[in-house]
């Protein structure tokens, strides 16, 4: 029961680590849009957060740059389990206009399951914070098929 | 002090400023380019979607099917850049973005946007007879490359895979050997002009007159005899004519080697021409038509020529004679006899009036307007502006393409004007001439 309450607080503050992986910016300045008060996503508890350790959501734009790739693995394994993807643009599920580039080492789910996939180019703010909304649910879903897990274990 | 106490009172009884979005809908401003909605009815299979999509998010899949085939178009929003260029290349409008922004998804299946429609093969395919001469001309003019003609060994082979069926090759065989299958429901020569002998072109001349003259009935028979060939020139003998009935007005005419494929309806600039597929009519809007050419040009049958005529007496907006000497191919223009023999040509021939174009150099200069002014030489001093020669025929295609309307084209009183102070240089005028009046150069008046 002290889990459960665990996992509803956590599902309603969820901090979001932003990567942007050779991204044109587009969707970046979207995703800051969200945290503006004409769209507040921090009133669902959204909050940028400023090292991969803190993060519950990890948002990716851009098309994975040979020169990000590494960067963006060592990001990846830093973020404590459970945690989300979220693939922000059309860049990061398929390297968009830049597919098909020497220096592109796309798409995101050759490295890593992505859970929500936010298509646009760029998204606008309401469709990512639908898509993180989405996020936080399956987040919490994971969180709890864990600690089912742990007790089934105990 | 004082203004910022007073703005935030104001504040406090203001609403707030953030949307309440997720409890109450929040529509995307009007032309949003969001989730592709795509109508497999009206899909032609044309591909052109495909040719520009950048970002290459639009696939096609042939599944055979019996009696043809099903194509099945798939439109991947999760590499699409939005851009819209599909939705401007889809010539039937099968292709719309629209206003849906919410495309989020688990499963990035739920993100891709397909249609299928089917596509009945034509019976046979394309089929060649004995009379071929192994000449090479279809092969040369396949679009698709479908074709292969071996002159020495005599061997005439098509591939099915590649051939689109648009029956280019078909116009283009001297010996008319080349059919679609049986022949039947096939664009081929012969079956669209022996129903419509009689209305082709007649039909599309506003000339009501020459349904109860005279000598129109042995044009038409002359026309249906005629149908087996290629009929590219249906030609009226001059003595026939009576040159007294009719003014002499340039147009553009149809000959009954029309297939109704609509594609010069569809490079028209100026939408003058309609083209029903299925009831075989052509008609063109004379009011509209800037005589451009582009329909000739585009024509697959050569089935369209500039000629001239018959309208009782001469409208308003009857334009100068434009040269067309770079535009129709030489073939047509190469008997070039005095302008006085215009009037001889019978209002409904189809017959590709050299007469009425007199080289460019001959041609007197149109009404002028004070900028019809000569380019002038290289390194001149003066502001760069739009320049317009003589070969304007005052079309109006420049003043609708204008971004910051300054340009002012009346085609009545044959004027061209443009505003310099308000123009920014950006050619589109320049681009969009026809007759390529218009430079960029100094102005030197």
């Amino acid at each position: 029961m002290f889990n459960k309450l665990i996992a509803d607080s956590l599902s309603r503050s969820p901090w979001l680590y932003h990567i942007n992986t050779g991204s044109c910016n587009g969707c970046d300045i979207e995703l800051v849009a969200c945290l503006t008060p004409r769209y507040d996503a921090e009133r669902f508890g959204f909050k940028l957060a400023g090292s991969p350790r803190h993060a519950d959501i990890v948002v990716v734009s851009g098309p994975i740059t040979s020169q990000s790739k590494d960067r963006l693995i060592r990001t990846l394994e830093q973020v404590p389990r459970p945690f989300c993807v979220v693939s922000l643009g059309s860049c990061p599920r398929s390297g968009n206009v830049f597919k098909g580039s020497y220096s592109v080492e796309g798409p995101l789910e050759k490295y890593i399951h992505v859970d929500v996939s936010v298509a646009g180019c760029t998204p606008k703010p309401e469709a990512i914070i639908e898509g993180l909304y989405q996020a936080a649910r399956i987040l919490k879903e994971k969180r709890l098929a864990i600690q089912q897990e742990r007790k089934e274990a105990d | 002090m004082f203004p910022f106490l007073k703005k935030a009172v104001e504040n406090l009884f203001s609403r707030p400023s953030t949307l309440d979005y997720p409890a109450k809908p929040h529509d995307a401003k009007p032309r949003y380019r969001g989730r592709i909605a795509y109508d497999a009815e009206k899909c032609v299979n044309c591909g052109s979607c495909i040719k520009v999509c950048s970002p290459g998010a639009i696939t096609v899949e042939k599944t055979p099917a019996e009696g043809g085939e099903d194509i099945t178009y798939r439109f991947d929003l999760t590499s699409c850049t939005f851009c819209g260029t599909c939705e401007d290349f889809c010539d039937t409008g099968a292709i719309r973005l629209t206003e849906d922004y919410h495309m989020v998804a688990a499963d990035p299946a739920d993100l891709i946007v397909s249609g299928t429609h089917f596509k009945a093969a034509v019976a046979g395919g394309l089929t060649v007879s004995s009379n071929c001469i192994y000449c090479t001309l279809c092969a040369r003019s396949c679009p698709e490359g479908a074709i292969t003609v071996d002159r020495k060994t005599k061997h005439w082979e098509v591939d099915r895979e590649k051939c689109i069926q648009c029956g280019i090759c078909i116009g283009k065989c001297p010996k008319g050997a080349l059919s679609f299958g049986d022949g039947k429901d096939a664009p081929s020569a012969e079956a669209p002009a022996a129903p419509d002998a009689g209305s082709s072109s007649p039909e599309a001349a506003p000339a009501p007159k020459k349904a109860e003259t005279g000598p129109a009935a042995a044009p038409k028979k002359e026309k249906a005899t005629r149908a087996a060939a290629p009929a590219r020139r249906a030609e009226v003998p001059a003595d026939q004519a009576d040159p007294a009935r009719y003014d002499l007005v340039e147009g553009i005419l149809k000959s009954d080697a029309c297939i109704y494929c609509t594609v010069c309806a569809r490079k028209c600039p100026m939408e003058a021409l309609t083209v029903d597929r299925a009831a075989r009519t052509w008609t063109i809007d004379r009011e509209t038509c800037v005589l451009c050419c582009r329909c000739l040009e585009a024509c697959p049958r050569e089935a369209l020529s500039v000629g001239t005529f018959g309208l009782e007496k001469e409208p308003a907006w009857i334009l100068p004679v434009p040269a067309l000497a770079p535009v129709v191919p030489e073939k047509k223009t190469e008997e070039t006899p005095a302008p006085a023999a215009a009037p001889a040509v019978r209002p409904e021939t189809a017959k590709p009036s050299a007469q009425a174009v007199p080289p460019a150099s001959a041609e007197p200069a149109p009404a002028s307007s004070a900028e019809a002014a000569p380019l002038p030489a290289a390194g001149a001093d003066g502001p760069e502006g739009i320049l317009k020669s003589d070969a304007c025929i005052y079309c109006t295609l420049c003043a609708k393409r204008c971004p910051m309307g300054c340009l002012e084209v009346d085609r009545a009183a044959k004027t061209w004007t443009i505003d310099r102070d308000s123009c920014i240089l950006c050619g589109r005028c320049v681009a969009a001439c026809p007759k390529q009046a218009l430079s960029l150069g100094t102005v030197t008046e």
